[in-house]
Formats: C-alpha cells, structure tokens, sequence
C-alpha cells in the first residue's frame, strides 16, 4: 500500500471488535464499533483497567482480537496485508519503548533503518526537530527525564512515516513545556490529514480531541465534551462503577 | 531483516559498553579460582610431602622387648623402606601429634606383645588414626589393619583349634610345635610378599588429571562468568517487545538476536583471555606437555577448537537471565544450577568418585560434554558426539527462551 493514501483519503473503521481473556471468560471488549476519518483526533477516555490500552495494541497489530475487523478505506488490511497495515500505524505504549542503556540516535537509528525516511533530514528540519529530540540526542536514555524520553518514543514511532498514530497516555506525568511540545506536534500530524487516536486521562488532551468516546462495559459510548470536567469525572466514575 | 540487523548491532553496541564491568568481575572470578585452587595445591602438596613417606608413631613400654628388633626389621622390609617413617613416642606425645597432624598413625603395642603372641595369647594391637586430614595413604593402612586382623584371628582360630586338638588326643610337646607354629607364622607375616605376589599390568591410557581439571577450570570459567552479566542480560521491557514484535522481529528473532549479540560480547572477552594465556606461555616456559598447547600457536588452536563451548556457556546464561526474568534470580538460577552440574559431572573430582547412580547420569549433563569436547580438544582432535550433544542443548536452550517469552506475553495480556 502507498503511503500517499494519508494525502487523498484515510478512513479507519473498526467493525464489532471483541476480545475475551481466559478462554473467553473475562470479556474486556465486548462490541468495539468506531470509524475514524482523516484529519481527526479521537480521545478514548475510561476507567482505569476498562481496555483502553487492549484497544490500543489491537489496533497496532500487537494483541489479536477475538473477533471483529479493523478496515482501512474500506479495505480489511490486518488479516490481509498485516505488514502493510503495521507500516501504517504509529504507536506509542504507556511505557517507554526504548533501550535504556543507548542514547537517543541509537534508539532512533533502530526505527530508521528500514524507513521511507531520512533520519538525518528529520533531526535537522522534521518532525524529530520539531519535537526537539537533537537537543538530547547524545544523552542514554536511562539518563532523560520522562518528557524526553516520551518525545523519543514518538519520535521513533513515526519513524515509518504512519498516517495513524496510537497513543496511550501520552502526556501522563509530563510538564507542561513537553506537553506544550507534543501537543504542537501532533497539531502538525493532523493537519497533514492523518488520524490520531489518544487514550488518555489529561484534560488538556481531551481538549485537542475532535471526537470523544467513554469505554464502558467493553462498549465505546460517544461522549460530548461541553468544557465540564465534573461531567466527565461523573461519566467517568460511572463507567468504573460498571467495570 | 534490515530492522533485525540493526537491532543485533545495537545489542552488541549496548553490550560492548558493559564489557569492562564484565571483564573485571571476569577478573575478579578468575582470581578466586585461582586463589582456591592454589591453596588446594599447596594443601595436597603438603599433605603429600605429609604422607610420604607416612610418619607412625610407636608407643610401648621402654623395656618392652623385641620393640626396636621389629621397628628395624619393618625398617628393612622393601615394601615399607620408602613409604613409612617410625619413631618411638610416649602415649600422650603421640596423641598430640596425631592431633596436630604430624604424624598419621599410632601403633599401640601392649605390654609382652612380641612374648604373648609366642605363647599364643589374645593380645590386641591398636593402630590409632587421626579422623581429620585423612589421606589415601592413612585410609589404605586403615583398611589393611582391618584385613590384617582378620587375617591374624583366622590365624589364631587354628591355633586354637590345633590347641585343642593336641589336648584331646593327649599328645606330646604341644608347646614345642605352638612355639614353632608361632614363629612360623610370624616369619609369613613379615615377609608376606611370598605369601601374596603382587603383579602389575598396563592400564588403558586415561587422561592425566592436570588436563582434567584445566578443561574443567576452562569449563566453570566460562559458565560462571554468567554471574558478573547480569545487567547486560537484563530483559528489555515488555513495550520495547511488543514495539520490535509489532514490526515483524518476533519473539524467537528477539532471543536469538540478544544471544548472537551476547556471544559476540562473550568471545570478546574469552580471545582476551586467550592473548593473555599465550603471551604467558610466549614470555615464560610454561606449557602444557602431551597436548596441543604446547606453544602459542597450539594456545589459539584450541581455543578456536573450544567455540562450541563458549556458544553452549553464552546460551545457558541467557537462559537464565531470560527465564527468571531478575538479575538476582538470574544470579541465583545460575549459581547453584552450575555448581550442582560441576558436581555431578566430575569437575570438581574424577567422575569415578561419584556414586554409581550420578556416575551413569552425568554425561547427561552439559557441561560434562563440555569437559569431555574441551578435553579432545586439548589433544587436538574433535569429539563429534559431545559437539551433537551441545548442539542440542543449545536448540534446547533457544526454544525454552522462546517459549518462555512467549508465555510471559501470554500472561502479560491476561491481566
């Protein structure tokens, strides 16, 4: 698949998606209906443990989903084409996914190897430079604060130059100036017409966010955000109450 | 494949970087080893100086007669010139250096010993042993007193019986032919080379001990080094998993990544040591006699010849790292899982001083082949059945670090 899609049309869908642990016992997604369309920042809010992060890796080809599809154009690319949808997707799980003991370049050297991208040109005047990696760049990992060490995760999971991005949590436990910094990132990253999925608890995310959705009992309900954190909070401590 | 390469490169970058921390704990093993083995030298040494030849005291009374007539003669006979020193002593003096270890044993003669065995009277000789710092020497002489009792009761049971025969036919000069008898008898104890020929033949050719015990050192070296990886070999984060699995390096890709680029680390270090070992042998007149290594040349021979065991060594390490999945479970697995291999398999002593059981289930342990592969190699030859037989622990040892990584992904996204 070209990666030019992301420039004349990108829709994701995601179609009756389940998934069951302990042979089906504990069902965490029970009926996962979403279509996400380019240009768009969808927030996945939710109690802690309700699937927001299963959701997540589903959709970045780690776990397998006991049912459902995930369409991409209309195209069912995951059980087709794994490899050419992963190339599409970028993702970035709650914990760092780096190699502590290397430094920055390292660690970005190992996504860039096989990208349609140049490294070099990223750090000088890309999106790499925007998120301000080359100021850390010779630093190991194990000695970044945790702002620098999240902006080097997205930056080493756009290193396949994806039109959907995945992130969980992006912003937890960051100050505001690295917010700051993402934040005008993934501005950058939506307006070039790709999609953005975040699950998050930060309002200052929820804000960013086109659309907004509350996992509740394995079901994404759509939430309308009217700038009422208490109505949030309330929505959310629902959905807890029913997990 | 390209993403599978750098990731190998990285591994081995990020590893390269421990190395001085690994080689000085390397160092720091081999140090012990060394201490312990030198001081197991000079203690078997001074044992052996100890017990040849073998000091026996002689306590008797100082008038006892026929004492130093029988201290001489067993100072004459062949068998006993070389190999025992005697020396008469007061009971309490030789206790103490029984005690103190200066000599090994004691004979207790008691009082008209040499006069009571003429008249045929039961009395008793006491050889008495120090219980501590035995040595073969003082355990053969323990066991040849106990046959040599034996051998003097039966004795003594035909006496007896010849007593009592003489009694009941009524029959003449008893105590002539019992003097005789006796004498006789003593005469066949003291020259007992006639009684029992002692013969040798050649045995088949085994393997000195040195070399056993260097390829063994060489063996433990390798596998112990394991303790001082504990920070390069710490399992990555389950994310940074996940990221290389969700980009097509799977999990037996990962395992066999990490251990391409361990092995790299490992031989790093192992052709140190090896540079070492030969510009000891080139700058001083050390060598192995009866092997390869007997120049320098023969040095990097057999240590080219002795990869497979390094690659066997590097796996089991991972192995252990990766499945307890904590530096000090790693630690822990590896001590102990090495030290009960080692004594199992005959590193630490001859497999023949193993009880018949572990003596049949030792070649199953690794590094048993490990030991018995460095030891052809050492001669200069390959033992294809031990190579087989690393190379399929080493299969082993990648598909239960697959399997167990697969599991804790299993377990990961059941919670």
């Amino acid at each position: 698949m070209e990666q030019s899609t992301t420039s004349k049309e990108l829709t994701l869908e995601i179609q009756h998606l389940k998934k069951s642990f302990h042979h089906g016992k504990k069902k965490v997604l029970q009926d996962i209906c979403l279509e996400a369309h380019k240009g768009e920042c969808i927030g996945i809010l939710g109690a802690n443990g309700c699937g927001k992060s299963t959701l997540l890796s589903i959709l970045a080809g780690i776990q397998a989903a006991s049912s459902g599809s995930i369409l991409l154009n209309g195209d069912g690319l995951f059980n087709k084409h794994k490899k050419e949808y992963i190339s599409l997707i970028g993702y970035v799980p709650q914990e760092c996914p780096l190699m502590e003991e290397l430094n920055a370049y390292d660690n970005l050297k190992l996504w860039y190897c096989d990208s349609p991208l140049s490294l070099k040109d990223e750090l000088e005047q890309g999106f790499l430079a925007m998120l301000g990696i080359p100021e850390f760049l010779k630093i190991p990992v194990k000695n970044m604060s945790g702002g620098m060490k999240k902006r080097l995760s997205i930056g080493c999971a756009v290193a396949g130059n994806p039109c959907i991005l995945l992130l969980d949590e992006p912003g937890a436990a960051l100050d505001l100036i690295c917010k700051e910094r993402i934040e005008v990132y993934l501005k950058n990253f939506k307006k070039q017409g790709n999609i953005i999925l975040i699950a998050t608890h930060e309002e200052r995310e929820i804000n960013f966010c086109d659309r907004l959705f509350v996992l509740k009992n394995g079901i994404l309900e759509d939430f309308q955000y009217n700038g009422n954190i208490h109505q949030l909070a309330g929505k959310l401590a629902e959905s807890e109450r029913s997990q | 494949m390209k993403t599978w390469k750098q990731y190998i490169l990285l591994e081995t970058k990020r590893m390269l970087k421990s190395l001085p921390g690994v080689c000085l704990g390397s160092l720091l093993l081999t140090a012990c080893l060394i201490g312990i083995f030198t001081l197991f030298q000079l203690n078997s040494s001074r044992q052996e100086s100890k017990s040849s030849p073998v000091d026996i005291g002689i306590v008797a009374k100082k008038d006892e007669p026929f004492i130093d007539w029988m201290i001489t003669t067993a100072e004459k006979i062949d068998n006993a010139k070389y190999t025992c020193r005697f020396q008469r002593l007061e009971e309490k003096a030789a206790d103490a250096k029984l005690k103190s270890g200066k000599i090994d044993m004691v004979f207790l003669i008691p009082e008209n010993y040499i006069a009571s065995i003429i008249n045929g009277e039961n009395k008793h000789l006491t050889i008495r042993f120090g219980n501590s710092q035995s040595t073969i020497v003082s355990f053969l002489f323990r066991e040849l007193s106990h046959a040599a009792s034996a051998f003097i009761l039966d004795t003594e049971a035909g006496i007896y019986s010849m007593q009592e025969y003489y009694e009941k036919h009524r029959l003449p000069d008893k105590a002539e032919d019992e003097l005789d008898l006796n004498l006789q008898y003593i005469k066949e104890i003291v020259s007992l080379e006639k009684g029992i020929q002692t013969e040798e033949i050649a045995t088949e050719d085994t393997t000195p001990l040195f070399q056993q015990y260097l390829v063994s050192a060489l063996v433990l070296f390798l596998f112990f080094r394991g303790l001082a990886c504990s920070k390069i070999l710490a399992v990555q984060n389950r994310a940074f998993q996940d990221k290389l699995a969700q980009k097509g390096i799977g999990y037996p890709q990962q395992i066999l990544a990490r251990g391409i680029a361990f092995f790299i680390t490992a031989l790093a270090s192992y052709l140190f040591l090896f540079i070492l070992a030969g510009t000891i042998m080139a700058v001083s007149p050390l060598s192995i006699p009866n092997t390869i290594c007997t120049t320098v040349r023969g040095v990097w021979e057999f240590a080219f010849r002795c990869i497979p065991i390094l690659l066997l060594s590097t796996s089991f390490i991972q192995l252990a790292y990766e499945i307890t999945e904590d530096s000090m479970g790693g630690i822990l697995f590896l001590f102990f899982s090495i030290l009960a291999m080692g004594l199992c398999s005959g590193c630490f002593y001859p497999r023949s001083y193993l009880p018949q059981a572990l003596q049949a289930a030792a070649p199953l342990f690794p590094v048993w082949q490990a030991c018995r592969y460095g030891l052809s190699a050492l001669q200069g030859s390959f033992h294809a059945p031990s190579f087989l037989y690393m190379a399929g622990c080493l299969a082993l040892c990648f598909f239960f670090m697959a399997l167990r990584r697969r599991y804790c992904a299993h377990i990961q996204t059941h919670i």
